[in-house]
């Protein structure tokens, strides 16, 4: 009977063990589509060779099952180009949700367990560079793959090393109704904040959301774009704040200004990007700040085309003209614990052809970051005028932005500074003096 | 045939039931002592996103102790605990003694009562940020209808913690509540009935029965919603990320923010500690109240 019930037990014990230490299995998309069990990461032991097929992990915040989706539409048409073109090349898809990505792929490259390719926004390669995470790929690029590039090879380098390939470029932009009064893109800050306010128009106003939820994006990326507007940089060569002047405490008077004189509703201090797309879908303001590559979406869940919401640079706060646009968006990078660096590399030059881009902006309305596909005559058509407009402005008023590792803070720090003029009546120098008090004691 | 009869020794029973108990203990090491170890382990040590590096003392907790919004978030987390708490019970301890009546609502009541509870804190945190938004919600479109106005629910830090804690209090009623009727339905009805021949009233009643009756279980279900309510994350994560200007940062969501959003293990684990050491002097508070009771 002991004898009896000790092996039961040991029996137990070892089906237990046995299912702990059991590789996990999980599912996610193949490369047709269909849901597929994995195990581990894919990553063959082998070196790359021509002939030998090889699995990749590709991280991504598509999912190419959604039928929904324009993005995933142009993933599946990608995928699936990809595979006729390298059949010994299978990619797996992971899909993860955007703010998770780059902290996930943090947690991976302490572990050892990174994916093969993933898509990472430009503002969270500082922390991945810094953490000695991803493969240069000046080691793979060609000198005919380094040419036609919107804003150059060069944008985006740390260093004279290039870590990620820009994938789309979006910037914050002005979406105005020209259904409501005045209906006409202003022609400077100022000119937008005096229309709202003598507009009799139960519209009027400028929607701008100043949450610090959600990475404080909101407020962040148009923020970058009215510093350089100022002409000041965000952070100097020591990564500390570098906009303590008057013309930076002028243009956060400006957004606190918004709220203070009810041209934005106090409402919009706990908005996110997501508030803010509901608020123009829902016919809100007369003017509203958000991003490019929000356009399309936008104008699909309102019903309206683009005559009635239109898009324009965003107006500069010093002078009639435009602001500088805040270039940024997704890129492709390539983790160092990857296995298959070539067959990672094979699969973002092909994402990043012209002729890709080309078909994924037609789809998906994401502005290619290669100058060839600008000359195609869809961007001459109706369909195309807006991504031709917002290409023209970042090539000729846009850059990228030394982000630092720890943009999430600044966004933080930055949103709540704007509470705390609005709310507690401190000025644009104090918001910003205590701005840089508290992100130079984080940045060091 | 004769029957062998086997004799059990105390240690041999006690090895068997060890051994029976053997996978749960090696669940609870592999997902609760052994990450609460490497936490305890990382406070002590630099940490460079998720590497981590050589041991520095008590480095990191000086750090978080400098951090000017340390206070804030001792004191974000006491308005959000005990607001909660109080709230809570004002309305399980009358509820369960209303819901331990037995007439013919009392069966869909209960029911009624226990929906919230079945939400998760997602839902819950969008359910109640949809229901406060300005314009568009119906709790802020009802205000405005009686008052004119309405405040800024989730804008105005003073009301963002209001707006946390009443949609914690709405998820989280309904446990306590159960709690408390299970144990205000083992009170003998005689009790009652004593008393209400002495002439006492409703209050008599709850001050002299009642409350002694469920007093053990209020103290357990204290104690396990402190600890829930302290250790809480994804509903003020998700309602208001721990704004308005830092107002709803708990210490959890703190953690949370140290470790995932600015990527420093260091500091979030030295948190952790330090809300782990509170949450043991809840427990204890617990076992001494429960120690030191004679009925138990």
């Amino acid at each position: 009977m002991f004898k009896r019930r000790m092996s039961i037990a040991s029996a137990t014990i070892v089906a237990v063990l046995a299912a702990l230490t059991s590789c996990s299995s999980s599912t996610s998309p193949s490369a047709d589509g269909s849901p597929q069990s994995s195990s581990g990461t894919g990553n063959a032991s082998a070196p790359d060779s021509g002939t030998d097929a090889v699995t990749l992990t590709f991280w991504t915040l598509i999912d190419p099952d959604d039928m929904t989706s324009p993005r995933s539409e142009a993933l599946r048409n990608s995928l699936s180009d990809f595979a006729k073109a390298e059949p010994n090349i299978t990619i797996k898809v992971e899909t993860l949700p955007w703010p998770q990505l780059s902290s996930k792929l943090l947690q991976a490259g302490a572990a050892g367990d990174t994916p093969d390719v993933v898509r990472l926004l430009a503002w969270d390669l500082p922390k991945h560079v810094a953490a000695n995470q991803l493969m240069d790929l000046n080691e793979f690029a060609s000198d005919e793959y380094k040419k036609d590039w919107l804003l150059g090879w060069d944008a985006l380098s740390f260093d004279g090393k290039k870590f990620a390939v820009p994938m789309e470029y979006r910037s914050p932009v002005l979406y105005y109704r020209t259904d409501y009064s005045p209906g006409v893109a202003p022609t400077s800050w100022q000119d937008m904040v005096e229309k709202s306010k003598n507009s009799s128009d139960p519209h009027a106003g400028v929607m701008q959301g100043f949450s610090p939820k959600d990475q404080g994006t909101a407020f962040g990326e148009p923020l970058v774009s009215y510093l350089r507007d100022a002409g000041l940089d965000l952070f100097d060569k020591e990564g500390h704040i570098a906009f303590d002047s008057a013309k930076g405490y002028e243009v956060f008077d400006n957004f606190a200004n918004l709220v203070k004189d009810g041209i934005t509703p106090e409402a919009a201090l706990a908005y996110v990007y997501e508030d803010e797309q509901n608020d123009i879908v829902s016919g809100g303001k007369e003017y509203s700040i958000l991003g490019s590559h929000r356009i399309d979406t936008i104008r699909k869940s309102a019903e309206v085309d683009r005559e009635t919401l239109a898009v324009a640079p965003l107006p500069s706060m010093f002078g009639n003209k435009t602001a500088p646009a805040h270039v940024n968006g997704w890129t492709y990078a390539i983790p160092k614990g990857t296995d298959h660096a070539d067959a990672a590399w094979k699969f973002i030059e092909f994402l990043t052809t012209a002729e890709s881009q080309l078909a994924t902006v037609k789809l998906t309305g994401e502005l290619p970051t290669r100058t060839s596909p600008y000359s195609d005559p869809w961007f001459k058509s109706e369909a195309g005028a807006d991504s031709k407009m917002l290409a023209d402005w970042f090539q000729s008023n846009g850059a990228t932005v030394d982000y630092g590792t720890h943009w999430v803070e600044f966004n933080e720090i930055a949103s709540n500074a704007i509470s705390e003029m609005v709310r507690n009546g401190i000025s644009g120098e104090e918001a910003v003096k205590s701005i840089a008090t508290q992100y130079n004691a984080i940045s060091g | 045939m004769l029957l062998k009869r086997r004799r059990w020794t105390p240690h041999g029973t006690a090895v068997t039931g060890y051994t029976y108990l053997a996978p749960a203990i090696l669940v609870v090491i592999l997902v609760s002592a052994y990450p609460i170890a490497l936490t305890v382990s990382y406070a002590f040590r630099e940490t460079s996103f998720f590497e981590v590096g050589p041991f520095i003392g008590l480095d990191n907790f000086k750090g978080i102790v400098a951090l000017p919004a340390f206070a804030k978030v001792l004191a974000a987390t006491a308005k959000y605990v005990l607001g909660s708490l109080v709230l809570t019970f004002v309305i399980a301890i009358p509820l369960a003694v209303v819901l331990a009546r037995r007439d013919r609502f009392t069966g869909f009541m209960r029911i009624v009562v226990l929906l919230p509870w079945v939400s998760s804190q997602t839902v819950s945190a969008l359910l109640w940020s949809w229901l406060l938004t300005p314009n568009i919600g119906p709790v802020d479109e009802a205000i405005r209808g009686i008052f004119g106005s309405a405040p800024q629910f989730l804008a105005d830090p003073a009301w963002a913690t209001v707006s946390v804690v009443v949609a914690n209090v709405w998820m989280g009623y309904p446990f306590a509540t159960v709690l408390l009727l299970a144990a205000v339905t083992t009170i003998p009805e005689e009790l009652h009935e004593a008393i209400a021949i002495d002439g006492g009233g409703w209050f008599n009643r709850f001050a002299h029965v009642t409350f002694p009756g469920i007093r053990n279980t209020l103290a357990i279900a204290l104690i396990m919603q402190t600890i829930l309510y302290f250790n809480m994350v994804t509903l003020i994560y998700t309602m208001t990320g721990g704004g308005p200007l830092t107002s709803t940062e708990t210490l959890a969501v703190q953690i949370f923010h140290q470790a995932f959003d600015y990527n420093r293990l260091g500091f979030a684990a030295a948190y952790a500690v330090l809300a782990l050491l509170l949450n043991f002097m809840f427990a204890a508070t617990y076992l001494r109240s429960l120690s030191s009771d004679d009925s138990v």
